[in-house]
């Protein structure tokens, strides 16, 4: 069978979500990993570290909420919050769990990232549809790019739409500091 | 600039320097994390262990070559598509095998390392299990790797010859995208959903493995 012209972009849009679907089913077992690496690091904490009794009850809190636990039942924004906590408890703790906070940060990223690409294709494949015959006037370029930054979660996606499609308003600069 | 009408031409061409740049975006996330993973496991693997694996990582993963790839993220539009183009006179298929060639090669140089990590998980008591997340992680990377950058190339490919208008560009685009799958279960969506036929059956696996 030969690939058909008219359907092309959408087939392929298609295969992409599907291809990039099974990417963030791997990401869950990344995430899985992960927690074997926090485990292992904790179970080491425990061993050869003098904790107190409060950084020794997080610690052990966390190996037994981590131990067994399947990727796909884990929130990784809830263990980011939890490990920022324990970092807090007791200074070593710090240098411990960053580079996992880090790790586990990456992974939420990677998946809204793929997510987000997928919703921006799928809507640009519908547009052309409509526009593919036409001279495009810049207010719909516009409108277009507009939908793209509604349809992301972090300012960095949101750059990257900016960077390519043009006339997009730059996004407000907001200082955290004044909300938290 | 923005006051200026485009052609869907020229929208194609940003649209395919979106994607690039978010999915380029993607495996940098993907690196960052099991670099993070990989460091960490200095913390719980012995030396000679997490040296051995640390090599492994870089040698397999050639990250001179990925950050190459990362710095010409922003090249111009036009660059996609004139790569694109040359992609398909060439043949995408061509180009492929000369890659694979070239991969062969440096898995070929791997087996040293492998062996060597097999060792060390002979040697040291209890280091299987310490290893585990940070080889399994390392799949990860190779796996999504793969995945992310057939569709990298698959867009601008695909787009370069549905504007050449010629539908027998688009046939060899689509086959040679249809080669490069480097696993049955990619397969088995590709040729379904782009070129309407089942899938060739089983496509040898080409993901990292390490066997202990």
């Amino acid at each position: 069978m030969a690939v058909d012209p008219k359907t092309i972009l959408r087939d392929y849009a298609r295969f992409m979500n599907d291809s990039t679907s099974w990417c963030v089913k791997e990401s869950e077992r990344e995430v899985e990993a992960i927690c074997q690496t926090i485990n292992l690091i904790m179970g080491d904490v425990e061993r050869r570290t003098a904790l107190s009794n409060q950084a020794l009850g997080a610690v052990q809190g966390l190996k037994s909420r981590l131990e067994g636990r399947k990727a796909a039942e884990v929130d990784v924004k809830g263990l980011i919050t939890e490990l920022q906590k324990l970092s807090t408890v007791e200074k070593e703790m710090t240098e411990l769990t960053q580079p996992v906070i880090e790790a586990l940060q990456f992974q939420d990223r990677l998946r809204q990232n793929l997510e987000n690409i997928n919703k921006i294709v799928g809507h640009w494949i519908q547009w052309r549809e409509v526009h593919k015959s036409k001279d495009i006037d810049p207010s719909v370029l516009q409108a277009l790019g507009q939908k793209f930054l509604e349809l992301t979660t972090s300012p960095e996606e949101r750059d990257i739409i900016r960077r390519h499609i043009p006339g997009l308003a730059e996004e407000q600069k907001i200082d955290n500091a004044l909300f938290f | 600039m923005a006051s200026e009408h485009k052609t869907i031409e020229s929208v194609d061409g940003m649209m395919l320097g979106l994607i690039d740049e978010y999915l380029k975006t993607v495996l940098g996330f993907a690196a960052g994390s099991v670099q993070t993973v990989l460091d960490t496991s200095a913390s719980f693997l012995s030396q000679p262990a997490h040296e051995c694996v640390k090599k492994f990582y870089d040698l397999y993963f050639n990250r001179q070559e990925l950050q190459a790839k990362a710095e010409s993220v922003n090249r111009h539009v036009d660059d996609l598509f004139e790569e694109a183009k040359a992609l398909v006179t060439a043949g995408i298929g061509a180009v492929d095998n000369s890659a694979k060639t070239a991969e062969d090669e440096e898995r070929l140089g791997l087996t040293g390392l492998q062996k060597q990590l097999e060792g060390v998980i002979t040697l040291e008591d209890g280091v299987r299990e310490r290893l585990s997340p940070v080889l399994a992680s390392m799949q990860f990377e190779d796996s999504l790797r793969q995945r992310i950058e057939h569709i990298i190339t698959g867009w601008p490919a695909l787009m370069a010859a549905l504007h050449s208008g010629d539908s027998k560009d688009l046939a060899e685009v689509g086959d040679s995208l249809g080669k490069l799958c480097s696993s049955q279960l990619e397969a088995d969506l590709y040729f379904p959903q782009v070129l309407k036929e089942s899938a060739p059956a089983a496509l040898p696996g080409q993901s990292l493995v390490i066997e202990f």
